[in-house]
Formats: structure tokens, C-alpha cells, sequence
């Protein structure tokens, strides 16, 4: 059996990360990017139907739409941001612009890119409005009505969150206003065919979306059929936040460990169950009181190493565990773990070097304030 | 003055020859652009035209023209009445070649010199053109004629073979057919279409003195300024000056019609009075008031006008203009308002449908006019008119919807008694005199998409 | 104002109902008169809120701004 690791390097060979901050931040925006981009898009379309009121006179509607539109592309920027810098998927500068050339989920990341890339265009022409024919600025603009689905389906394939419930209302209620503001837009355009393929695309386009939801991001075992590469599939439940760790025992005195450094061993088992292994690493610290380290994560063979899913850790004395939980977070060397202990819930941090067969490393059990 | 227009129709008759002609010309009698109308059958080939008026001038890139035709005064034929010279200095100041627009579009339905003189003496208009290129350096003429008129342009393209034939011209002429509607004929207009676009007016600058065809300095000229080019260039300024007042010098082009004996193309001396030129086309004594420059004109009463000279300055002290030179006094039996209300209405439809205050304002009003003619306003009509009247002009890219404004004003001044008698009794004074004739302002048959034949 | 771009959207008369009118098919009406100090910036944002960017402020006068009347207004029919 293969180790885990090669001598000398770190735990990220092979590619066991974990999401880090940025790729929260990227799910963030991307979701309220979209829902500002329709919001847009819809006080576009009011404006183009002229439709106005006491309370709410044209101009507003044109300087909310100008304004709107500013803040979502701006969104989309640290969107866009965040997941080139993101270790996490294989997503490149390049990949932000040129569609179809990163191995992450490549169709449904490229309708991200190919959004992004129209939305650059609408961006660019509208500051530079004045110096360009009305024409030419009117005909990219109209490029917002292929910019807004292919943001939409993007969410949907890439979208870590897409299956949650609320994201999905969110999803669902940006369909419905965007599909209700085309449909009056196309009932004010003057050419029939302009409206007949416009209201051919606006009904068949809903069911089609649809139709992929529920067949492609509802079902499971969607990231792989996504084309995530098989590499990241391991990576620990991001939002699963409540640790299973009791509190055990009672009274033992607060530990405190701050980049303490531990040593230990690391060994990997078959199991539990087929095509598992665990890899267990034991150890303590270094500096007295010396607390016992016991890390155990489970994940599936992948490469020459194995890909992990999910763990325990446990820091504390013998018989009675002080603090322990699960796994919450794994990215390159660093390890987190949400442990309960006494003192309520705390977060516990490794770093780990695995060298062979050893392991030395350095942990830290933080409170809020740490 | 009235005696040299008797004289006109007189001696007009009697001059064949180039010899003749010289001489008549010298005695400042005005057949200088019409010499030989009346017994050609057609155009004048191009010995006869050389004939009768001597050879072209040696063309060059001579200032001598351009100063020429500043010191003869020669002012547009078009309509606007532009100094010609000055156009043309403006044209030669600016570097890089030149091309010359000669302006047969001739779109005043009122209006028939235009076609008579390219029917009839094609060559004068040319010479003019081409003498008018070498002076501001140009290397190319453009003559736009409406695409309606096949047989127009048939003759000048046959006028235009001979020339070649003879290796006459240094520089090349294009005869062009385009789409007829009453902006088309505007400079702008015709610049956009030679360019590649559409003949409607353009509101953004330059001026095709500056950036014409091909963004190159473009002089559009009226086809009849250029005959009088024609003319200067060979006779001088001096001769020029012979004919017409100080201020308004050389002849013009006249087309007369309605309550007259013998309506049709004239030439007169600028500064004729009105009154002579209606009274030498035999004007009926019971005519209503005269429509005075075309349908972008005004409406006079007879005393009015009768005494005054056909000249800019005069004119405009009664506020109208010459235009291009159309006079058409009303028969007895025809109602003003409802010829004006005609007239109107197709004038909103030859908008070049750009701009909105014209788009929505021009048929408001040529509505208000129909009812005020018909006898059945709604509403407050006259009030109504009044607001948009004032509303409509001046706010276009094109004058267009002022000049339609100035011709409905005109009316309801002019046939103030009948807007009266309309809208308390509902019939005109004509209709006491019996059923009033109707239709006898030409307005052009339509032949699809605005445009007519 | 460039009257052929303008479609009467009367988003300027709504920001500067002092200084532009519109007449009964909803197109603006501008009497050219000099924009008063306190209104350039509502003149400005006037300029930019146009859909069809019809509309330019002009210096009438060194210093002032000025709203420019129909464009191209000197131009004749008949040439």
C-alpha cells in the first residue's frame, strides 16, 4: 500500500484541499451577482417600455439601472477574483476570459466565462458611451439577454450550493422575474419575428432549465458528472458545522495550545468498508503538559495516495477526551477541526508535515478571539 | 421694368443663332439661359450650344472664376439664395480635391425650371459644373436627377457622351438617379446618398463644404446657378450685371401657373415686379392671392405683391421669399384653405420621418387644416394651430417642417375671410360662386415608399 | 439636442423641468438659454441619463454651460 504522502512532502500531495475562504467569498458574490444582474435587467427592460410613475419617474429608473448594473459587474469582478486566486479548483486567469480551458466542470464554468466575457463588453461600451454610435452600443448591449441565462446555467453546473434550498428559490425567483420582464419586452418589439423567436426561446427556455436542475445538480453524484476533477471530489463538507464530539469527561483544566508543535506517527488502513482507507496519525506535543494528538481520516484510494472525505480529531489526555469533532476544513497542510470540550466549541488547527512514516506539525485550539 | 419683360416674350421668339444671341445678351434682354426654348423640339446638341453661346473658357484652377462669379453677385437658384461665389471660395480654400454636386432633384412640385432647363439646354448646366470644378479643384461631378425621370436623365446622359466624344471636359461627370422625396433634394441629403447612405437630410456637422462626398470638400449647386456659371464664365461679371437690380443682379428662372393664360417656365430679369410676370403670363383678373415661392412659399393677396420686385430684399419686407422661383395665382373657383390643406398633408408625409416634433406635428397640423377646410373643426381648431404652429418649427435637423409652417401661417392670413366663413357658415367663398374645383396644386402621384414620379 | 437621435423618452424634462418643456407628443422643447449654476450638475447627470445620448451641454459663455437648441438648424431644404 502506498503512503500518503512521499517523503518529505506535505499532506497536499495528492491534492487533498480543502475550500478556504476565497471560495466562499466566490459563492457569495456569484449568487448576489445574479440577483443584482436581474434586477437590472429588469429595470432595463422597464426602462425601454418607458413605463413610469409619480413615485417612481424615469430617471430613477435609468440611474438605478446604471447604478445596478455597476455594483453587479463589480461583484462579478471579485467573483471572478476569488476563484483564479482560490487554490482550490484548478482556475486560472486564463480561464476567466477563454472559455473551455480549465479542467474544472469545464462546460458549466466556460457559460461563466462567456458571461463574464459579454459582460466585460457591456461594461466597456456603456462607460465609453459617448464616443461610440448609438447602434453599436445599442447592439452589444442586447448581448445582456445571452449574458444573464449563461450566468443563471453557470450557477446551476458550478454552483457548490445549487442543490440547497434557498439558493434554488433564489434560482427560481431570478428565472421567473427575468422570463416576466423579456415576455413584456417582447410584447412592446414591433418586428413579429423578433417576437416569435423570443417568445418561442422564453417558453421552451424555463423547461429546459428545469429539466436540467432536476436531472443534473438535484440528483447526486452531480459534481463528478460536472466534470470536477476527480482529485478535489474529496474535499471536506463545507457547511456541515455541528461537531459530534461530546463534551466528556469532567474537569480537566482549559487546554491552551497555541502553535504548539507535536510529533507523531501516521500510519494507513484498509477501511471501513471497501474501496476505504483510513490514515491515522498519533502523536503529542512537545512542550509539557504534553496533550495527546489523534487525528483519523477516512477517504478512498485516488492515484498513488488517497483521497479524503471526512475525519475526527481528538486532542486531549488518555480515557477522557478533552476536545474533539470533526474535520471541517483540509487545504494543503492545514487541518481544521470544530472540537467541543470543555469550555463549549472551539476550532482546532494543524499543520502537518508528513515525512515517511512520521509526522511533526504544529496545533492550536482558538477561541473566537485567537 | 415692365417693358423689358414685354420685350422678353417678344424678342424671344426671334433669336436663332449664337451671333444673335451675343448680341441680344450684350442688350441685356433676357434669354440668356432660354435662347432657342421655344423652337427646339429637345435638348440642344452640343454644336448648337456652342454655337449659340461660343466656346467653353479654358478650364484651369483659376481663381479668375471663382472671383468672377463673387463680383457678378450670382446668387443659389435652389431656393436658398446662398452668394455663389462665396460657396465656392469655401469649397477651394480647403486642401485635397474637390467634388462637385450639381442639384437636379428639383423637388418643389410647384417648380419646373430645373427639368426644362436640363431638357432643354443640358450643356450650359454642364459647362457650368465642369468650369465650377476646375475652379475649386475638384476631379469629379456628380449630377443628381430623380430616378423617376428616366427620360431626364436619358438627355443628360446623352448631352454628357457627346462631351466625351469631344474630349471636352478635364474631369469626369456622373449622371446619378436618386430616390425622389422633397427632402432628398437637400445638400445634406444628397451628400448622404452619394455617400452610401440615405437621401435624408444629417444633423451632425460638417457642412459638405468642409466634408462631403467622400469626406471631401463638396460645392452642391442648383443646376440653374451653374448655367449662370456657364455664362460668367464666358460674358464676365459685367454682363451679368446688365440684367436685374444691384442688390439682386442676372436673370432667374420662373415657373408660372394656376389662373394664367400661359403658364410655364420664364426668364426674367431679377427684380421684375410680380405683378408684370403674372401680367406677361396672362394672369385672370378675378385670381385669388398668389402663392409666392413654392410650397415651402407664402400666400399674397394680388395688390399685395403686385408691385414688387421679384428680388430676396423685396420680398422679404413682405415676408416671403423667392424660393425657387414659383408663382401660382389661385383660380377664382378653388378654395385657399383646401389646396393649402392638400398640400399640407403631403408635405407631412415627405418628412424624412427623423425627427419627432416633425413626425407627430406636420400631420397634427395638415389634420387641423383639412377640417378647417372641410367646415368641420373639432374643437378649438384655430387655437389648436396656433400652439403647434409655433411648436413645430425650428426643431428639426432640416427645415422641413418650417417651411410647411410658414406656407400654413401664410394661409390662414392670406384666406383669413374663408377660415372665417369655414367656421361659422362651412363653406368657403369660392363654394358661393359654386362647387370650388379642387386638386389644382400639383401634388405628386405616389410611387411607393414616399417617393413619386 | 440632436433631434433625430432624440425619441422623447422626457427623461430630461423630468430632471429639469425649469429649463426643458415638452410639447403634446412628448418631445423636448429648449429655449437655449444659458443652464444656471445650481442646475449644471442636474443638467450633467441630464446629459448622461439620456437614452439615446441626444442631449450635450455646450459652453455658451466662458465659465457658464448652456444646454444647444435644435442641432444642425441652419441647414436648408432647398439648396
Amino acid at each position: 500500500m502506498s503512503g500518503i504522502a512521499h517523503a518529505g512532502q506535505p499532506l497536499a500531495v495528492p491534492a487533498v484541499v480543502g475550500p478556504s475562504m476565497l471560495w466562499y467569498i466566490t459563492r457569495a458574490t456569484g449568487i448576489v451577482a445574479l440577483v443584482l444582474l436581474t434586477g437590472t435587467v429588469m429595470l432595463g427592460v422597464i426602462g425601454t417600455a418607458r413605463a413610469a410613475s409619480q413615485r417612481w419617474p424615469r430617471i430613477v429608473t435609468a440611474s438605478l439601472h446604471q447604478n445596478l448594473g455597476l455594483t453587479a459587474a463589480a461583484l462579478v469582478g471579485v467573483h471572478v477574483v476569488t476563484t483564479v486566486l482560490d487554490p482550490f479548483a484548478p482556475i486560472g486567469l486564463v480561464s476567466a476570459f477563454i472559455p473551455f480551458s480549465s479542467p474544472y466542470r469545464p462546460l458549466w464554468l466556460s457559460l461563466g466565462t462567456v458571461a463574464f466575457d459579454l459582460l466585460l463588453a457591456v461594461l466597456v461600451t456603456s462607460l465609453l458611451r459617448d464616443r461610440l454610435s448609438h447602434r453599436a452600443w445599442q447592439a452589444v448591449h442586447l448581448l445582456v439577454y445571452a449574458c444573464w441565462p449563461a450566468a443563471l446555467w453557470h450557477g446551476l453546473g458550478t454552483g457548490t450550493d445549487s442543490r440547497l434550498p434557498w439558493v434554488l428559490a433564489i434560482d427560481l425567483a431570478c428565472m421567473a422575474a427575468v422570463a416576466w420582464a423579456a415576455w413584456w419586452r417582447l410584447s412592446l418589439a414591433a418586428s413579429p419575428a423578433v417576437r416569435g423567436t423570443g417568445l418561442t426561446a422564453l417558453a421552451v427556455l424555463p423547461v429546459l432549465t428545469a429539466a436540467f436542475v432536476i436531472e443534473g445538480p438535484l440528483r447526486p453524484g452531480w459534481a463528478l458528472r460536472a466534470g470536477t476533477p476527480p482529485a478535489l471530489l474529496g474535499r471536506a463538507p463545507a457547511t456541515a458545522a455541528d461537531g459530534s464530539g461530546t463534551s466528556g469527561g469532567a474537569g480537566r483544566a482549559a487546554v491552551r495550545l497555541v502553535n504548539a508543535r507535536f510529533t507523531g506517527t501516521v500510519t494507513v488502513t484498509a477501511g471501513p468498508g471497501e474501496h476505504r482507507r483510513t490514515v491515522t496519525i498519533t502523536g503529542r506535543t512537545v512542550v509539557a503538559p504534553a496533550e495527546r494528538i489523534a487525528i483519523v481520516l477516512h477517504g478512498a484510494p485516488s492515484g498513488g495516495g488517497v483521497s479524503l472525505t471526512d475525519g475526527t480529531v481528538r486532542i486531549g489526555g488518555a480515557g477522557a477526551p478533552a476536545w474533539s469533532g470533526p474535520v471541517v476544513a483540509l487545504a494543503g497542510a492545514d487541518l481544521v477541526a470544530s472540537v467541543s470540550g470543555p469550555g463549549g466549541r472551539r476550532q482546532a488547527r494543524f499543520t502537518l508535515a508528513i515525512s515517511g512514516r512520521s509526522v511533526t506539525g504544529t496545533v492550536s485550539l482558538l477561541t473566537g478571539g485567537e | 421694368m415692365a417693358s423689358h419683360a414685354g420685350r422678353a416674350v417678344a424678342t424671344e421668339a426671334a433669336l436663332a443663332a449664337g451671333a444673335a444671341a451675343r448680341r441680344a445678351a450684350r442688350a441685356g434682354i433676357t434669354s440668356r439661359l432660354t435662347a432657342g426654348w421655344h423652337e427646339a423640339g429637345g435638348p440642344a446638341t452640343l454644336r448648337e450650344h456652342l454655337q449659340r453661346y461660343g466656346p467653353l473658357p479654358q478650364p484651369g484652377r483659376n481663381r479668375a472664376l471663382i472671383d468672377a462669379v463673387t463680383a457678378a453677385g450670382l446668387t443659389g437658384r435652389g431656393g436658398a439664395g446662398f452668394p455663389t461665389g462665396i460657396k465656392m471660395r469655401a469649397v477651394a480654400s480647403r486642401r485635397g480635391p474637390a467634388v462637385v454636386v450639381a442639384n437636379g432633384m428639383e423637388s418643389e412640385p410647384a417648380s419646373e425650371k430645373d427639368k426644362a432647363l436640363l431638357a432643354r439646354a443640358p450643356h450650359l448646366v454642364l459647362d457650368g459644373a465642369v468650369l465650377a470644378a476646375s475652379a475649386v479643384g475638384a476631379d469629379s461631378v456628380h449630377v443628381c436627377l430623380p430616378r423617376g425621370r428616366r427620360r431626364l436623365a436619358e438627355a443628360v446622359e446623352d448631352a454628357v457622351a457627346e462631351r466625351e466624344r469631344a474630349g471636352l471636359d478635364p474631369v469626369a461627370i456622373a449622371v446619378r438617379a436618386l430616390p425622389h422625396w422633397y427632402v432628398s433634394s437637400e445638400e445634406s441629403a444628397l451628400v448622404h446618398w452619394l455617400n452610401g447612405g440615405e437621401a435624408k437630410p444629417t444633423a451632425v456637422p460638417p457642412r459638405p463644404y468642409e466634408k462631403g462626398v467622400g469626406q471631401r470638400p463638396t460645392l452642391v449647386d442648383n443646376v440653374e446657378t451653374l448655367a449662370h456659371v456657364a455664362l460668367i464664365g464666358r460674358y464676365g461679371p459685367a454682363w451679368f450685371r446688365r440684367a436685374g437690380l444691384p442688390d439682386a443682379p442676372g436673370t432667374m428662372l420662373v415657373t408660372v401657373a394656376g389662373a394664367v393664360r400661359a403658364p410655364g417656365v420664364y426668364e426674367i430679369e431679377a427684380g421684375t415686379r410680380v405683378g408684370d410676370i403674372l401680367a406677361m403670363s396672362g394672369m385672370a383678373v378675378d385670381a385669388g392671392p398668389v402663392l409666392v415661392g413654392g410650397y415651402f412659399g407664402t400666400w399674397h393677396h394680388a395688390e399685395e405683391v403686385a408691385g414688387v420686385p421679384m428680388a430676396p430684399g423685396p420680398l422679404r419686407a413682405i415676408g416671403a421669399s423667392p424660393g425657387t422661383g414659383a408663382l401660382f395665382p389661385l383660380p377664382a373657383d378653388c378654395c385657399g384653405l383646401a389646396e393649402t390643406a392638400r398640400v399640407l398633408a403631403w408635405l407631412a408625409g415627405q418628412g424624412a420621418g427623423q425627427c419627432g416634433p416633425c413626425v407627430f406635428g406636420l400631420p397634427a397640423i395638415a389634420d387641423d387644416f383639412a377640417q378647417l377646410a372641410a367646415g368641420r373643426p373639432k374643437g378649438p381648431v384655430l387655437d389648436r394651430l396656433d400652439r403647434r404652429l409655433g411648436q413645430v418649427g425650428g426643431r428639426g435637423a432640416c427645415r422641413h417642417p418650417d417651411g410647411a409652417v410658414r406656407l400654413a401661417r401664410s394661409a390662414l392670413s392670406a384666406f383669413a375671410a374663408d377660415v372665417r366663413s369655414h367656421l361659422s357658415r362651412r363653406a368657403c367663398l369660392a363654394a358661393w360662386r359654386g362647387q370650388p374645383r379642387q386638386g389644382v396644386l400639383p401634388v405628386p402621384r405616389p410611387a411607393g415608399d414616399g417617393e413619386w414620379l | 439636442m440632436n433631434p433625430i437621435a432624440c425619441t422623447g423618452h422626457g427623461l430630461c424634462a423630468d430632471l429639469l423641468p425649469e429649463l426643458v418643456g415638452l410639447d403634446e407628443w412628448g418631445y423636448p422643447m429648449l429655449d437655449g438659454a444659458p443652464v444656471p449654476g445650481e442646475l449644471m450638475a442636474l443638467a450633467r447627470r441630464a446629459v448622461r441619463l439620456c437614452p439615446t445620448l441626444a442631449l450635450r451641454l455646450e459652453p455658451a459663455a466662458p465659465g457658464a454651460g448652456r444646454r444647444r437648441p435644435a442641432a444642425g438648424s441652419d441647414w436648408r431644404v432647398m439648396p
